[in-house]
């Protein structure tokens, strides 16, 4: 008999990671997903089912951190990681994954943790993302390395958020290489929670899923939320799904909601005199946690205690007593980030004062409906019916904060609202995944689907790619020349394939020559080539820019040499972008653009 | 029905000194010896496949004390029982209770599935047949001298499976129960 091969789905999450496999030979396979072997205390050891992103730097008296496979480990990832959050911010990344994306940060360079001690060695965003995956492949070998392929053998799926741009995919490619995945591909998290509920509901889709559906998937983690439309159709007799349009990046997620409460207690608490320490304080945020998971679980229940202990080893007296009461929760989570607002209510974008702490871009409006009705209207055009909104038929959700019935209920009814008053009927909800580790399994089904096994999504890249060039005008002080953007990959490119700008561009040889880049997500028709003059702000977003450098090869030090761009997706699934000499020196002469370069 | 199965499964007795452990601490626990070797005749199961960095994984750490510090440390369950709390009022003792019953909760349901002996409801009445197992039903009250007997079921009992102790690495001291914090 050969021997068993499989595929592994990783799902790298702002605050947890996850990983499932299944068996990619057989009719009939199941994700399974693989508990993750991690330090519970600095010297025990569990196997839980979700591996928190987050990693310590432990004192030089606590070293090493030892791990079954490594006895001189020198910092600690997951769980125990997890609980020094609290206890030693300074010397503990969070986050990560949010920092892959920040628009102006130079995420190769050591950063976290932000409030590190002096002396203290920070990482990049990008060694994170990489000991975090490092930590899962070593803990599948320890497991499994002995009598199965290793995990670096395996072909990996690993998750992004759909609205992560193109450099952000690129430094999570290259955390993952570093970690030693090199079969790699990525997979957008929506489409994965997709593929996680057709894996789910098996034959039976054909029954919820119609020529004409359009699924709006609504993935609310605990650092960001993330919207996709995937629409069915048929194609000679077989259904097609096609990933529509994706959401912009919203830092907005569970952890919001657990703060928004805890800071509305501390604030009732000091008007009642009792003021709280930052260690009470973390204290508070779990047991508003606890609190807000057991109100939304039981409707019956009016209000839930909240007790912060003391400190010392007396537990009994002392303890600041409280309740966290269903109208409040109302109040707060409800309203606060599910407002029932109009279809025609936008994100409220707060200017940023002149001196802004460093730190990431969180979303500045909490109403996650306001979010998804902006959403909907931006993507209006997508499948054309000419209301004001796009019109999804089903609603498929994901991420640990939409586990709440409530909060389910609440999304869902005021979608309706808008589809009935812009003529639309009302969604069918796609239920029974589970919410938690549904990204995971739908990572392991889709190395099945690659291998042509069941259903795919098809779609190509979620945004069109541009590059600014600055027009040739005489300069005038405190007048930015105007600026047109060129379309280098338009909409919707599919795996493998390329295209060429013909326009060229100059590039200085020997020199690093920075252009400006952009994308959107919502401007489909641009074809390569396209120069933009007049665009809506809101069309567009800048991206960190791009950056080439020609070595001389032959060429003098600092002569012109006109270039033309090529853009590629990857296999893996990034955006590879490539500057060709016009008058090559040698046969196939190319130069990779740099995506991830430190912004200004 | 029958037990079969799951009854030599228990009959070491440590599994069941866990659902125990709430009822009576300190005298099942802390026969560390017996629990010792019951664990390490469980730990093939739980010990991750050798390698050739692999690091000696302890087995001499009393799994007592390995739950004992867990309870600690989820529950602050040794803050509650080695406090005087005679003089404090039932809101205070409450409010603590709060505290130690989810973090011990928390703590009992991650490493453990606790379920009912018996799946009647309490205070049914129950038939028992000859030849039943006296490791998972007493019997009390005016106690006869044959089988089969016909009473009132009391209290279901506790049964524990699925039962995964955190894995002691090399340095790990069972007896810190909980070590002294010092804020910088």
């Amino acid at each position: 008999m050969s021997a068993r091969r499989f595929a592994i789905g990783i799902d790298l999450g702002t605050t947890h990671c996850a990983v499932a496999r299944i068996e990619l030979d057989g009719d009939a396979a199941t994700s399974e997903v693989i508990d993750i072997e991690q330090l519970v205390t600095p010297t025990s050891l569990e196997r839980q089912p979700l591996l928190p992103s987050f990693l310590y730097v432990p004192t030089d008296a606590e070293r090493p951190l030892p791990l079954p496979w490594d006895a001189a480990r020198a910092f600690a990832v997951g769980s125990h990681a997890r609980s020094r959050a609290a206890e030693a911010p300074g010397r503990v990344v969070s986050s990560a994954k949010s920092w892959l994306c920040h628009p102006t940060a130079d995420r190769r360079s050591g950063l976290l943790p932000l409030e590190a001690p002096v002396g203290l060695e920070r990482i990049s965003p990008v060694e994170a993302s990489w000991r975090y995956l490092e930590h899962l492949s070593e803990a599948y070998d320890a497991r499994f390395g002995s009598d199965g392929p290793k995990f670096a053998e395996l072909p990996v799926v690993l998750t992004v958020p759909a609205s992560f741009d193109a450099s952000a995919r690129e430094l999570t490619v290259e955390a993952a290489l570093a970690a030693g995945i090199d079969n790699l591909t990525l997979l957008e998290e929506p489409q994965a929670a997709l593929y996680a509920w057709l894996e789910q509901v098996g034959d039976a889709f054909r029954a919820e899923l119609r020529p004409g559906d359009v699924v709006l998937v609504v993935d609310i983690g605990g650092g960001t939320s993330d919207f996709s439309a995937i629409a069915v159709s048929e194609v000679e007799g077989s259904l097609v799904l096609e990933r529509l349009a994706v959401g912009e990046h919203i830092l907005l997620g569970g952890d919001n909601m657990d703060l928004a409460l805890a800071y509305f207690v501390r604030q009732r608490l000091a008007g009642e005199g009792t003021e709280l320490d930052s260690w009470q304080m973390a204290s508070l945020v779990h047991g508003c946690r606890a609190a807000k998971e057991r109100l939304l679980g039981e409707a019956n229940l009016a209000k839930a205690p909240i007790v912060i202990p003391r400190r010392g080893s007396k537990l009994v007296g002392g303890a600041i007593r409280t309740d966290l009461e269903r109208a409040d929760l109302g109040t707060l989570l409800l309203d606060g980030f599910f407002p029932e607002v109009a279809a025609e209510v936008r994100p409220a974008a707060r200017s940023r004062a002149a001196l802004t702490r460093f730190g990431l871009p969180y979303a500045s409006d909490a109403g996650i409906t306001r979010h998804l009705a902006s959403f909907l209207a931006r993507h209006s055009a997508a499948v054309g019916g000419g209301g004001a909104l796009l019109h999804p038929t089903c609603l498929l959700f994901n991420g640990g904060v939409m586990k709440s019935e409530l909060l389910r209920e609440r999304l869902r009814s005021t979608l309706d609202g808008w589809l009935a008053s812009d003529g639309a009927a009302a969604v069918r909800v796609l239920g029974g995944a589970d919410l938690d580790l549904a990204v995971a399994r739908g990572a392991a089904c889709y190395g099945r689907v690659r291998e042509g096994r069941g259903l795919r999504i098809r779609g190509g890249t979620a945004q069109a790619h541009y590059v600014g060039v600055e027009g040739a005008v005489p300069a005038v002080p405190g007048l930015e020349p105007p600026l047109t953007l060129v379309c280098v990959a338009p909409f919707g490119m599919e795996e493998g394939t390329s295209v060429d700008l013909e326009a060229e561009l100059a590039v200085v040889v020997g020199e690093s020559v920075r252009f400006r880049f952009f994308g959107s997500s919502v401007r489909r028709g641009d074809l390569v080539g396209a120069a933009l003059e007049h665009f809506a702000k809101d069309e567009v977003a800048e991206l960190p820019p791009v950056e080439v450098v020609l070595p001389a090869e032959g060429r003098a030090d600092g002569e012109v040499v006109p270039v033309r761009l090529r853009a590629t997706v990857t296999a893996i699934g990034t955006l590879l972008i490539e500057a060709l000499p016009l008058a090559p020196k040698k046969p196939d002469e190319k130069w990779k653009v740099e995506l991830s370069v430190r912004g200004e | 029905m029958s037990y079969g199965r799951g009854v030599s499964d228990l009959r070491p007795g440590w599994i069941a000194r866990v659902a125990l452990a709430f009822g009576c601490f300190f005298r099942t626990l802390f026969d560390a010896e017996f629990a010792a070797r019951v664990f390490r005749a469980r730990l093939p199961a739980e010990t991750p496949p050798p390698s050739a960095r692999a690091l000696p994984v302890v087995t001499d750490a009393s799994p007592g004390l390995v739950v004992l510090g867990l309870f600690q440390r989820e529950g602050r369950l040794v803050d509650f029982l080695e406090q005087d709390i005679t003089a404090f009022p039932d809101a205070e003792v409450g409010a603590a209770a709060r505290l130690v019953h989810e973090g011990c909760r928390k703590a009992l349901r991650g490493h453990a599935t606790v379920s009912p002996v018996r799946s009647e409801p309490e205070d049914s009445v129950v038939t028992i047949e000859e030849g039943y197992d006296p490791n998972t039903l007493k019997l009390t009250g005016n106690v006869g001298s044959k089988p089969p007997y016909r009473g009132t079921l009391r209290h279901a009992g506790w049964r524990v499976s699925n039962f995964r102790l955190p894995v002691a690495l090399a340095g790990h001291d069972a007896t810190i129960l909980a070590p002294a914090e010092v804020e910088l």
